[in-house]
């Protein structure tokens, strides 16, 4: 049996941190300092510089900034879409449900990243930004995170169970948001958006890596900006070329495993009891 | 990316190495579902196939891609780049502990059934009971796994190195090219849909066998 305090206390913490990250997170990185010889923690605490001798807290700072609001809006946005999802199956609205599937069947036939390409490339580059392909994201993820919670709601009872719960004279917010939502659709709800949290955030991980990779500018954000995917191929030049950036390489995937912890810290206090 | 070059060609030179590419990454993913559905997995190596199926795609690619540079160079080893990100492919984002755990999922919810208990009574293997009532769900998890390959396959490409489609749509994006944006997302676009009508001949398949095959499951035992 999963405890809820520990796991909730986890990602508390883990989701702390990276939200005062991106709050202190300067407009601008520092000035270059091109005499610097030593790249590590030691030198420029607390988690060293980068190949121009800018503090790497500053990248991480303004990569948490990037991503923390759009991630978060899309997870709450999957979230509201997977418990319309278990209502919609509670009710027994027939027409809404087809309606559902055939969404889930002409969303769910592209691959998310041609999709997410195509949108990046359609926009208005005034408009660039992690924002749009978030809620973009989270539209391809709502289908399936609703099947999932209509599923559960199905198992539930779907109206039969409804229907008891009003024999007993509870009023309609009773039945549908504190029984219906929170008791029953709750683990599945907030897994869906924690789970689709974590794969924007590695979403604009990916599309600022494949940009900076091959000098290019990022669809997520300003090119003023840094992100964790300048960080990871610090990490990457320490591994295949190897530069005096491993500090790097800890950092990027110490920043990856913060997001990760925090979803699987909020999906288990979630499911706990 | 050549300029001057017909698109057609572009778009048919790439999608060998994206059809190798997804075709190797679906071998792992395959023996997960078969050994998923065979009850072979034991449940306690579950932490470490959900700590295993945690990490991106763009993480493990990075990696893949140091690799080949120290083993081959930053430009070479064109094999290895397609086996290695084929490797990467099944394994991220909870491709292989995905397929393990998804067909485990059917697979148990269908042994625990009154007919299976009754077919293993009369002889029976529990596989042949469960079989074709779980294939359809599992022709529908494969096909949704392809299409996340398919997703993937774009930064794999791009990050490896992979005259790919992925890659190709890419560099399309990047340029604003909407003339070769188009062609990559209607080849994709096919691709998905033929996923779909492999899913329903295999639907199909096994509505027709359950048809004409009443006494399938009696083979090789009682009737």
């Amino acid at each position: 049996m999963i405890r809820r305090w520990p796991a909730m206390a986890v990602s508390g913490v883990l989701f702390a941190a990276l939200i005062i990250l991106a709050v202190l997170a300067p407009e601008f990185l520092s000035e270059p300092n091109l005499g610097l010889t030593e790249f590590g923690p030691g030198t420029v605490p607390p988690f060293g510089a980068d190949d121009r001798g800018r503090p790497l807290w500053e990248f991480a700072a303004q990569g948490a900034r990037v991503v923390a609001l759009p991630s978060v809006l899309a997870g709450l946005l999957v979230g509201v879409f997977a418990a319309i999802g278990g209502l919609v199956r509670s009710m027994e609205l027939r027409w809404a449900d087809s309606l559902v599937q055939a969404f889930g069947e002409v969303v769910g036939a592209l691959p998310r990243m041609v999709v997410v390409l195509i949108v990046a490339l359609l926009m208005p580059r005034d408009w660039r930004g992690l924002f749009p392909l978030a809620v973009v994201w989270a539209l391809l993820a709502a289908p399936g995170a609703m099947d999932e919670a209509a599923a559960v709601a199905e198992r539930l009872g779907g109206a039969r169970f409804v229907e008891a719960l009003r024999a007993h004279g509870y009023s309609m917010w009773r039945i549908f948001v504190v029984h219906v939502v929170a008791y029953n659709l709750r683990p599945v709800i907030v897994r869906q958006a924690a789970e689709v949290t974590m794969q924007v955030v590695f979403l604009e991980i990916s599309l600022s890596y494949l940009a900076t990779a091959n000098d290019d500018p990022s669809f997520t954000h300003a090119d003023s900006v840094r992100s964790w995917a300048d960080i990871l191929h610090l990490g990457y030049r320490a591994l295949a070329f190897e530069a005096p950036y491993m500090h790097a390489l800890l950092l990027g995937l110490g920043l990856v495993a913060l997001v990760a912890g925090t979803t699987i810290g909020i999906s288990r206090a979630a499911r706990a009891r | 990316m050549q300029t001057g070059t017909p698109v057609r060609d572009l778009v048919t030179e790439s999608i060998p190495n994206t059809l190798s590419l997804i075709g190797l990454a679906l071998i792992p993913i395959l023996v997960g579902t078969v050994l998923a559905a065979l009850d072979v997995v034991h449940r306690r190596l579950d932490p470490v196939l959900h700590v295993l199926g945690l990490f991106p795609v763009v993480i493990l690619a990075v990696m893949a891609a140091a690799w080949k540079v120290l083993t081959y160079s930053e430009f070479g080893g064109e094999t290895a780049a397609l086996l290695v990100g084929a490797a990467v492919l099944g394994l991220a984002d909870g491709a292989f502990s995905g397929a393990i755990t998804g067909t485990r999922s059917v697979a148990s919810a269908e042994r625990r059934q009154r007919y299976t208990g009754v077919g293993v009574l009369r002889g029976e293997t529990e596989l042949a009971n469960i079989l074709p009532n779980v294939f359809p769900a599992m022709a529908g998890q494969l096909r949704a796994r392809t299409l996340h390959l398919f997703s993937g396959a774009v930064v794999v490409e791009v990050v490896l190195k992979i005259d790919g489609l992925g890659d190709l749509l890419w560099q399309a994006a990047l340029l604003q090219d909407f003339g070769l944006v188009l062609p990559v997302a209607t080849v994709f676009a096919v691709f998905s849909a033929l996923l779909l009508l492999a899913q329903a001949i295999v639907e199909g398949g096994v509505a027709v066998w359950i048809r004409w095959s009443p006494a399938g499951s009696t083979a090789g035992g009682v009737a």
